[in-house]
């Protein structure tokens, strides 16, 4: 099995339909062998993106590169690209094996060569065994597995995945992805994984690059998008977090329910309102007594198991919203609704640096999320 | 349950109707093709009408007419309809409502106009029978299109296109070998349409002063009624049996497994053969 590692990039990509911009100014590079998730809500220009790559749309500006290959005047049928797309794309009058064998047979290779490297391809995606099956015949994981291994046989320098999981149970999506991970490894191809799914595109990829309205807006290690989310947009597009206000009290020191936390202020001066963004798990709470009455204590409206960690809803008096708060769930099971808690804001590096953007910036960006 | 009780006897009324108006006529023109007063069952007629020496070449001819009638349409439409449907959807509405137009036109109306308009121009087109070729497209139009627009809607033709592409085949090849093969059932649909069309049609023919095979009906019903009888309805049921033939290899096909697109089922196809029933 041969390795291609191929590296693509994007140069100032712009492309609009009609007066609307889809792609503003996209730069974007995806390392050879890597797989790069691009996330993003509907409607961002994902889908867009990979076609530019694949040569499906032609930019209105940019370039695109494969290596040192310019490709953006090159048909997609002379790019050396490999696609699945979100749902039903197998040829349905031919075999699974027909499907993964076609684009040998395009190449003109030798009928027994390109039957056994069928095979060995179904193999590797465990369906050895159906090969002789239309395409109608296999539920919809197992048709994204042919379409995956027809994608791989003819050896594409670059892998664009167009929401392959969306169509599918909860179930067999998360058994897929494993598997289109260990394969995409073993293969060693540059992969682009399109996805409005974070968890999808957190667990699968290396990087991801996280798109809003036609841009780019951080590219980074899904623990680098979490940890140290670059915009507000960011921040709330990937993970839950915690919209808390915070006055800004001296350089760089922000008071936050009560609680005095060293964070970049970015030009705020002192007594202006910011909002702050905490994630749920970098909060923690107390036991407080009946009579404590301050911004940070609050009652437990609600209380969610999910496994190992538990979320809790605390209601504080200062705050518009409820947030939340995980905690795990030994910890949590000490807890019950009505209980007056105190919050306490967990370690101050866990404060995302996002905190310095004005509120309404914040608010604007959560409608872009939802 | 009173309600499904009334409901499956209004569908069992309904079949029965419908059924009697499709059976009774061919009933009455096998019972009067096929027998004489005095003899009872008898085949005279129809040998008498085969031997004819209008027949043979009028049929041959007939059948040449509709097959270059649906070669023809499928040049025309198939990449036509392909291109619409990947390139160009928003003009969709304005072509389908184009198809419709040999429906609203007259048929005697359009030889009238040709008529005039080749005997001014290039009088020799309309002496070859082939000349019927280009009317016929015109006439099956709307039943063709319709056919294969339906196939191609019942395929997702933008991502197979993509996806053979992106496995680097060349537009020609998708055609070929993706596009033709998932449009077979509606490919079978709009042949077999254009076939009966032509294979009935007797206004243009006439009109025209070409020898055919509704035409030989005509003529021969108007000595020999019961060999035009006959004749009629065995182009009827052979129609029939063909149409069964590959609804039944289709569905053979489909139970086995590959996908078969559900394209219309041509089993309206008989009914829309008007022509051949006049003469009977
Ligand atoms: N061929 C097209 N013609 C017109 N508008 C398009 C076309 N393709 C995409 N768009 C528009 O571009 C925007 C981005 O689309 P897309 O890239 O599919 O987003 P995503 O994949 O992130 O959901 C959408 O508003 C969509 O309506
Ligand atoms: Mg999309």
């Amino acid at each position: 099995m041969t390795t291609t590692s191929a590296e693509v990039t994007l140069r100032s990509i712009q492309k609009s339909f009609g007066r609307q911009t889809v792609l503003n100014d996209v730069d974007l590079t995806i390392r050879g062998g890597e797989l790069l998730a691009v996330l993003g809500p509907s409607g961002c220009g994902k889908t867009t993106a990979l076609r530019v790559i694949a040569g499906l749309e032609r930019p209105d500006h940019g370039t695109v590169h494969i290596d040192n290959d310019d490709v953006t005047h090159r048909r997609i049928d002379k790019r050396g690209i490999g696609i699945v797309f979100q749902a039903y794309s197998l040829f349905p009058h031919q075999t699974a094996a027909e499907n993964v064998a076609y684009g040998l047979r395009v190449r003109g290779t030798g009928r027994s060569s390109r039957e056994a490297r069928a095979a060995e391809l179904l193999a590797m995606v465990g369906l050895a065994d159906h090969g002789s099956k239309y395409p109608q015949q296999l539920s919809g994981g197992q048709q994204q597995r042919v379409a995956l291994a027809r994608a791989i046989a003819i050896e594409p320098r670059v892998l664009l995945l167009d929401e392959p999981l969306s169509a599918l149970d909860a179930q067999v999506r998360v058994q897929l992805r494993d598997e289109i991970r260990r394969i995409q490894y073993e293969m060693g191809t540059t992969t682009v994984l399109v996805t409005h799914d974070q968890e999808e595109a957190l667990s699968m990829a290396d990087r991801v690059a996280v798109m809003r309205a036609g841009q780019v807006e951080q590219v980074g290690t899904p623990h680098e998008v979490y940890r140290r989310p670059a915009t507000a947009f960011v921040s709330s597009f990937i993970g839950v977090v915690n919209r808390l206000s915070g006055r800004v009290v001296g350089g760089d020191r922000v008071l936050v329910l009560g609680q005095g936390l060293t964070l970049s202020t970015a030009g705020h001066s002192v007594g202006h309102v910011i909002a702050v963004l905490v994630r749920p798990e970098h909060l923690a709470i107390q036991r407080a007594d009946a009579s404590a009455a301050d911004a940070a204590t609050g009652v437990v409206t609600a209380l969610t198991l999910r496994g190992a960690i538990s979320s809790l809803t605390v209601l504080l008096p200062e705050l518009p919203d409820t947030i939340r708060v995980d905690l795990p769930s030994r910890e949590a099971q000490d807890f019950t609704r009505g209980d007056r808690v105190r919050v306490i804001v967990h370690a101050e590096d866990a404060l995302i640096d996002a905190s310095a953007v004005p509120s309404a910036a914040v608010r604007a960006g959560e409608r872009a999320a939802a | 349950m009173s309600g499904a009780g009334s409901r499956s006897i209004v569908q069992g009324v309904v079949l029965v109707v419908a059924g009697l108006l499709f059976a009774v006529p061919l009933v009455a023109s096998a019972s009067f093709g096929f027998t004489l007063p005095a003899e009872g069952f008898t085949l005279t007629p129809i040998a008498d009408a085969v031997a004819d020496s209008g027949f043979g070449p009028q049929v041959l001819q007939s059948l040449a007419l509709a097959l270059l009638t649906t070669i023809a349409s499928f040049a025309l439409l198939i990449p036509t309809l392909v291109w619409l449907h990947l390139r160009a959807r928003r003009w969709l509405p304005i072509a389908e409502a184009l198809s419709v137009i040999p429906f609203v036109v007259p048929a005697v109306a359009l030889v009238n106009g040709a008529n005039l308009a080749f005997r001014l121009t290039v009088p020799g087109f309309l002496t070859s029978v082939y000349s019927l070729v280009p009317f016929y497209v015109i006439l099956t139009l709307p039943l063709v299109y319709r056919a294969l627009d339906t196939g191609l809607r019942a395929i997702d033709l933008n991502t197979l296109v993509t996806a053979s592409a992106s496995l680097g085949s060349g537009p020609i090849r998708t055609f070929f070998s993706i596009i033709l093969p998932n449009l077979r059932p509606a490919l079978l649909t709009a042949a077999l349409l254009s076939f009966t069309m032509v294979l009935g049609e007797y206004v243009l023919a006439t009109l025209l002063l070409h020898n055919t095979f509704p035409v030989f009906l005509v003529q021969i019903g108007q000595d020999r009624p019961r060999a035009a009888a006959a004749l009629s309805l065995i182009t009827i049921v052979g129609t029939w049996l063909m149409l069964s033939a590959f609804t039944g290899r289709g569905l053979a096909r489909r139970r086995r497994g590959p996908a078969a697109p559900d394209a219309a089922v041509p089993v309206v196809a008989p009914i829309l053969n008007p022509d051949v029933r006049i003469s009977a």
